[in-house]
Parts: C-alpha cells; sequence; structure tokens
C-alpha cells in the first residue's frame, strides 16, 4: 500500500481524522523536537514544547495552505512556542552539563574525531544558550530552517530591517564566545 | 577605499542581495584582504553554527500528542455541576409546588398516587424518610432541626422563606447553566469564522 502524502494526511487530519495526524507527527517529531531542543537547551522542555507545537498546529491547521510543504510550517509553529516559552520563562535555566554528558556517551568507541566534532556541537549549542531568545530564533530560523530574511520577518513579525539587525548582533555574540572557546 | 560592512558580509553569504550587490562585494573582497579576511571569519562561524546534529528523540510524542487532541466534551465539569444543581432544586421546586397546591386546593392532588402522595403529604414522607434513614443513622443523637432517631417523627417542615430559597437557587442554577451552555456553542462558531 502506497505510503500517504503530507498533503493527504492534512486533508484527513482535518477531515477529523486523528490517526492521519498522528501519522504527521510521527514523520516530524524528530525535526520539531530537533528545533525544540536547539531553542530550549533541555530534553524535557523540548519535548513538551513539541507536543506544544504539534498541538497549536492541529487547532490551526486550517490556515496552513496544503499546497505548502508541512514540514518547514511546523517547524515555524515550534520556533514560535519555543520563542513565547524563552519569552516568559527565567533565561538562566540551561542544564547544560546533562546534555555534555550524553555528548560524550553517544560519541564512546568512536573516532577522536567524532569526540571533538561532538565537543564542538556542544560548545557551539552552549553558545546559543546565552543569546536572548528573539536573537536565538532568528538563528534558528536562518540557519536551521533556511529561511530568507523575508520569510524569517513574517514568521517572526520583524521588518526586514530587524531581521539583519538581530542576525547581526546574534552573531557577533555567538561569534565572540565561541573564539573565548578557541572556536573562531 | 570604503569597506562592506558586516550586515552586508552577512547578507552575501546569506544569498539575501540581487545581482547587482552580489557582483559588487565579489569585486570588493577580491581586492581587499580585510574583508575577505572578515568574509573568511563569517564562513567559519556559520559552518560551526551550522555543526550541530540532530539528536535522537527518546520518546515517541504520538501519543501524547493524540491524546491531548481528542475532543473535549461540550458540557465542562462546571456546566455540568450547574445542570445537577439545577435538576436538585428544580425537583425540590416542584414538590414545594405540589405541596402549596395540597394545602390551597387539596381536591388537585386527590387524584396523585401514593408516590405523589407520600411527597406531598409531610407525615408520609417523614415515614418514607425514616424507613430509609432509620438503618444507617441508628444510635445517632439529633443533628440540628432533624431527629435522626427512629423512633421520634422526622420533621420535613421548611418555613416559606425555605421554598423560596430552593426556588431561587433553582432559577439561578438553571440560567447559569443554559447561559455556559450557550457561550460554550457560540464561542467555537465564533472561532471557526476568525480562522477561515
Amino acid at each position: 500500500m502506497p505510503e500517504l502524502t503530507d498533503q493527504a494526511l492534512v486533508l484527513g487530519a482535518l477531515r477529523g481524522e486523528v490517526q492521519a495526524y498522528g501519522e504527521l507527527v510521527r514523520r516530524y517529531q524528530t525535526s520539531v523536537y530537533n528545533v525544540c531542543y536547539r531553542l530550549m537547551g533541555e530534553r524535557q522542555s523540548a519535548e513538551d514544547r513539541a507536543q506544544d507545537a504539534f498541538v497549536r498546529a492541529y487547532r490551526r491547521l486550517e490556515t496552513f495552505d496544503v499546497e505548502r510543504p508541512f514540514g518547514p510550517w511546523i517547524r515555524r509553529v515550534a520556533t514560535n512556542v519555543c520563542l513565547n516559552h524563552l519569552n516568559r520563562a527565567d533565561p538562566a535555566t540551561a542544564p547544560l552539563e546533562e546534555e555534555f554528558g550524553e555528548y560524550a556517551v553517544a560519541s564512546l568507541g568512536q573516532p577522536e574525531k567524532e569526540l571533538q566534532r561532538a565537543e564542538r556541537a556542544q560548545s557551539v549549542r552552549a553558545a546559543l544558550q546565552t543569546l536572548p531568545p528573539h536573537y536565538q530564533a532568528v538563528i534558528e530560523l536562518r540557519h536551521y530552517q533556511d529561511l530568507s530574511y523575508a520569510e524569517i520577518g513574517r514568521a517572526l513579525g520583524l521588518t526586514m530591517s530587524e531581521v539583519k539587525t538581530h542576525l547581526y548582533r546574534a552573531r557577533k555574540a555567538l561569534g565572540e564566545r565561541l573564539r573565548s572557546e578557541g572556536l573562531g | 577605499m570604503s569597506h562592506i560592512s558586516d550586515v552586508d558580509l552577512q547578507a552575501f553569504l546569506d544569498h539575501e542581495l540581487n545581482d547587482a550587490q552580489r557582483s559588487l562585494v565579489s569585486e570588493h573582497v577580491e581586492a581587499c584582504p580585510a574583508c575577505r579576511a572578515r568574509l573568511g571569519e563569517f564562513q567559519s562561524l556559520f559552518a560551526n553554527i551550522e555543526s550541530i546534529p540532530e539528536v535522537p528523540l527518546r520518546a515517541d510524542l504520538v501519543p501524547g500528542v493524540l491524546s491531548r487532541l481528542a475532543p473535549q466534551s461540550v458540557i465542562s465539569r462546571r456546566v455540568r455541576w450547574f445542570l445537577l444543581a439545577e435538576l436538585a432544586l428544580g425537583g425540590g421546586a416542584m414538590i414545594a409546588a405540589l405541596r402549596w397546591l395540597n394545602l390551597t386546593m387539596p381536591a388537585w392532588t386527590e387524584g396523585l398516587g401514593p408516590t405523589w402522595q407520600a411527597w406531598i403529604h409531610p407525615e408520609a414522607l417523614a415515614m418514607w424518610l425514616r424507613s430509609l434513614t432509620a438503618p444507617a443513622l441508628d444510635g445517632l443523637s439529633t443533628i440540628g432541626s432533624f431527629s435522626t432517631s427512629a423512633t421520634a417523627p422526622l420533621s420535613t417542615a421548611l418555613p416559606v422563606t425555605g421554598w423560596v430559597a430552593i426556588l431561587a437557587g433553582s432559577l439561578v442554577a438553571g440560567l447559569a447553566a443554559n447561559g455556559l451552555l450557550l457561550t460554550r456553542i457560540i464561542q467555537p462558531r465564533r472561532e471557526n469564522r476568525g480562522s477561515a
């Protein structure tokens, strides 16, 4: 039996077929979770926000243009869910030690190069966590979701000029942080 | 020679410049070691940012999401309580009305069956209640104005203000329950129109 397209699943979900939406969740949960993990910096919170994103997307499914791909849309929804949460939350709550341990375990038995790559990724993740939420969001949308400046502006309600400024300042802060850790 | 700004160098790497602007930046960077070095730094930074690998998901999110999508009861818990209160108070109001009819126009209630008569006549109701409560309450002393003794007559008489309170409570509970129900029905329709 051929696998249903995302479009067919969205149309099914719009008809009230909850299982069709379940299949969409299954397909995109990892990428949505990774969006949330990059922004939240903690696994449990990332899982919670990923769930929130899928629930919010379901309730707004009627506003989704079925002619467009579902993946970028749900990832943008997840970005906004995390951004809203970060704006409300205490900024100094990212537990990075747990993540480092996880990377170290994941790299056990791997060549040294792999371990270094994992450590570098961890440093970048830690540096991202130090940014204010709106800077994190523009980095997420530009570098991980490959959105144009105009699309970032639409997703976050910013002007083109604000997008450019946010990106510039976020990258500057990231660059300084990474240089201080020898990753210049 | 003026240099290219950081913002424009980043826009160049982000493919956000038009053809003319791209050519200008390309030519300048080729001729300017300082801007070339800054462009190299940005390229390195971009590569670092994008070096984060995807992490695996530990738990399947599908069951949790689907459980939150389950259709919720149209009647909320608050409305259900109001409806129950309305039912109970409505029943009390009906008995009050029948008793009032019995007192003012006895001929009206003569045709009713024994069950209804039991509810209307205080003595019959007292006997019925006593038969129900006596086993459980046997041995307990009097609580408030209600006598729980199996041997003592059970007083069911309520002052007029009591019956008025029951009627008023029934009316308020009914209005509140129906008002909340209407809100529940109308609100989603408004939301649907708004998102369309």
